[in-house]
């Protein structure tokens, strides 16, 4: 786990660098809505924390290109898409201008693959927007890696052969008579709803009533009968694959006039725009991230999976889903929150999370229950969760060895972490600053929270060695926890970085160093030895 | 060792005619009676949607019941459990599979940030009550994490109630709510509740924000309607649930 400065207000939405060594977060809990998260900078100790960059870019961000050197930024004051490149804001952080904007293909939840044929000089992208599946294509002059110019090509909307059924296309006029219909009516039921709102006397709101409920019914009969015929099914969560060919979605099929409960499904995207089925995953999933393109492989996916029952407990949890073997399992689950997983190119998986960690007393903050998690090989039973840990504090093996110093990218050494959230631009220089205006009974990460009876959950995480061998088989959580009730709860926030080849078959790991965070929320490290099977017991049993 | 093979099998086989939404057919191999059974007496309204599996080589499904904010999930594989979960807990029933006889039945209480939250809630009585006195309702689950859930909510309110649909935003249960009218002048407009209910939990609303459900004429209109929507996008995915509840 490499952790986030104090007081970082975590946000849900992030994406992966390509190498591991950013993560772009975006969040309205901060002044800068989107910040690049250096995950190989060190404080002054020499620590890894992660470091916050700010950048002037907008909303959910999308990399527009595999390598990082351009991204998608929606929804800019005119309703306009920047296109800012990674180079640029590096250097000039918020201050950074965009390489180039689109003021006709912009919407929120848009999703960009880098299409095949790259080369130093040409790159060309695909750009797909939500809401209607508008996807327009830009091909990208580029120079020494970075992106100068970008000009918009073809257009159209993709997979318009799932959603709408050819062969039941509407008559227009009877379509505009329908929709004109329904607008009269939403009048009506609109200025009825408003004097509901006012209206005292009960009789006459129980009528209002009746009458909306009238109007509604028409509405909805109209929209059954005259606009859905031709709909096969809506999606959510649409993104595109790193090269842009295929597209994953919930898709929500509609049958009988009504709508099932979506399901994950990737289509292959024709040059036509029209969509191929290829997979079904059998529910309903998170927004996935492909892995990034393998010969002859498909590749796997990544995503939040909903809220499941384990032991006694709702977690969250990420999974992952090997296309190529057809398996599902498990990374980590826990609770509290999770964010967007990534991959990188290497086939690690990147998310950040807020994991709650137990405060026990100050005489006991030292006693060495973090290793007594990592002692008791034995007196696991199969049928128990076991759980796995490793944490990375202390040197994960993050490929970019010019990163991995006392010093921000610009060579310039950030100041040290106060429990504020800073907010740095490429100078490091702090341009914002998280003042901590908690809730009184609730103070954000690294703090106490008080007069809540709240689970107590021993947890660490673990971090990976090289890439590396290891099957991809069963399933194994990766967390401790206890059944213990406690009033005091750390949140130690961060990212966990795993990498699903090196969990065997049995879910143990061969990999190591590893540490771990303490009940006290303390981060202590403990080496082990190469090839050793390291099995944790779950915390119930080592907190006794 | 072919009785094992014959057993995931037939899992296999029957997962097959497993969809999300269909009564998950043929979903044990064994004691089949006795966990139909436990179903019923649980009042199970066995409208099955898979989620992902909790166990290696078995498939979780789970459906609402007749009573709202009580669950049951059927955890099927070697080792079936049924598990129904409540606001007051989770029991979790398992069987012999060569007597048939129930030889697990354990109650414990939900340890739950999902469910477990002080402060201003809204949890499934508070749904219970919506439902039951048959008003329109959007509940809108959000979060300053999720950037369109907060951006979003003074829009999708408005398209809500233009379609005479009260709506009823519901915050994250981890998300502290101190500060938030302060940092998001536009959610002082609301009043702010955390979410703590099943319901909302079994859902999946908290798995996308923003998501809204749909409430109409005394039901719970399903699916959840996923993300920040279009107002044509929003109207017709609430026209759409609505015509589903009327015909009930």
């Amino acid at each position: 786990m490499i952790p986030y400065p104090d007081g970082f207000e975590l946000g849900n939405y992030q994406r992966v660098h390509p190498n591991g060594t950013y993560v772009l977060h975006s969040s309205m809990s901060e002044k800068v809505n989107v910040v690049l998260m250096d995950l190989t900078a060190r404080d002054t100790d020499g620590k890894k924390l992660a470091r916050p960059l700010a950048t002037p870019m907008n909303d959910e961000v999308y990399p527009a290109t595999n390598d990082w050197s351009l991204f998608a930024s929606p929804n800019h004051p005119g309703k306009i898409m920047h296109y800012y490149g990674l180079s640029g804001l590096l250097k000039n952080g918020i201050f950074d201008k965009p390489i180039f904007s689109d003021s006709k293909h912009n919407k929120y939840y848009q999703s960009v693959g880098e299409l095949p044929g790259s080369t130093k000089e040409k790159k060309r992208i695909r750009v797909t927007l939500y809401s209607d599946r508008r996807t327009k294509e830009y091909d990208l002059n580029m120079s020494k890696g970075n992106v100068v110019s970008g000009t918009p090509g073809k257009s159209g909307v993709i997979c318009e052969n799932i959603i709408k059924d050819p062969s039941k296309k509407l008559d227009p006029t009877i379509v505009a008579n329908g929709k004109a219909r329904i607008a009269i009516l939403k009048k009506k039921i609109n200025s009825l709803y408003r004097e509901v709102n006012l209206e005292d006397d009960l009789d006459k709101t129980q009528e209002m009533e009746r009458q909306i409920d009238v109007l509604q019914n028409e509405k909805d009969e109209i929209q059954r009968t005259v606009i859905d015929p031709e709909i096969l099914g809506t999606i959510s969560a649409p993104v595109l694959s790193p090269n842009g060919m295929e597209i994953a979605f919930n898709f929500e099929k509609r049958v009988d006039g009504k709508m099932t409960p979506p399901v994950q499904q990737i289509y292959k995207i024709n040059s036509d725009y029209s969509c191929d089925f290829m997979e079904d995953l059998g529910y309903e999933t998170g927004k996935v991230q492909f892995s990034y393109p393998q010969n002859g492989k498909k590749g796997s996916l990544v995503f939040q999976g909903s809220a499941t029952i384990e032991g006694k407990k709702f977690v969250n949890a990420i999974v992952v889903h090997d296309r190529d073997q057809n398996k599902t399992r498990m990374l980590f689950s826990g609770q509290g929150s999770i964010g967007y997983p990534g991959f990188t190119k290497d086939g690690r998986v990147i998310f950040p999370t807020c994991a709650e960690t137990s405060e026990m007393s100050t005489a006991r903050e030292d006693d060495g229950d973090a290793a007594d998690l990592h002692a008791d090989h034995s007196s696991l039973r199969q049928a128990e969760r076991d759980s796995y840990s490793i944490d990375d504090n202390n040197g994960g093996p993050i490929n970019d060895t010019n990163r991995t110093t006392k010093k921000g990218p610009d060579g310039i050494a950030p100041p040290k972490t106060s429990p504020a959230f800073p907010i740095l631009n490429s100078d490091g220089v702090v341009i914002s600053e998280n003042q901590n205006e908690s809730d009184p009974t609730e103070k954000v990460k690294g703090k106490m929270v008080t007069d809540r009876l709240v689970p107590l959950e021993a947890r660490s995480f673990w971090g990976i060695g090289p890439f590396g061998n290891g099957g991809f088989g069963g399933l194994g959580s990766l967390q401790i926890q206890s059944k213990v009730l406690k009033r005091n709860v750390k949140l130690k926030c961060g990212a966990v970085i795993i990498d699903p080849n090196q969990i065997n078959d049995d879910g143990t790991i061969n990999e190591t160093p590893l540490s771990c965070i303490s009940k006290s929320g303390k981060l202590i490290s403990k080496s082990g030895r190469s090839g050793q099977n390291l099995k944790v017991k779950p915390a119930e049993k080592a907190v006794k | 060792m072919i009785l094992e093979k014959a057993f995931i099998a037939l899992i296999f086989f029957s997962s097959l005619s497993w969809s999300a939404g269909r009564k998950p057919d043929n979903y044990i191999t064994a004691c089949e009676a006795q966990i139909d059974e436990k179903l019923k007496e649980l009042n199970s309204k066995n409208d099955w949607t898979r989620v992902v599996d909790s166990k290696p080589n078995h498939k979780t499904y789970r459906s609402p019941t007749n009573n709202v904010g009580e669950w049951v999930e059927i955890v099927a594989g070697e080792m079936p459990s049924v598990y129904q979960v409540t606001p007051r807990g989770i029991r979790e029933f398992g069987w012999n599979l060569k007597t048939c006889e129930l030889n697990k039945a354990t109650a414990f209480e939900i340890e739950s940030t999902f469910i477990n939250i002080s402060g201003p809630t809204f949890k499934d009585s508070d749904l219970k009550r919506i439902i039951e006195q048959k008003d329109r309702a959007i509940i809108y689950t959000f979060s300053p994490r999720m950037v369109y859930s907060i951006k979003y909510m003074d829009e999708m309110s408005d398209m809500a109630e233009s379609l005479g649909y009260k709506f009823i935003p519901v915050l994250e249960p981890t998300y502290k709510i101190g500060n938030l009218g302060r940092k998001f002048p536009n959610v002082k407009n609301f009043k702010i509740q955390k979410a703590a209910s099943v319901e909302i939990v079994m859902r999946q609303m908290l798995t996308h924000l923003p998501s809204s459900l749909v409430i109409s004429n005394g039901h719970i209109m399903d699916p959840i309607i996923i993300g920040v929507k279009s107002k044509d996008e929003y109207e017709s995915e609430i026209s759409r649930r609505s015509v589903t509840a009327n015909k009930k």
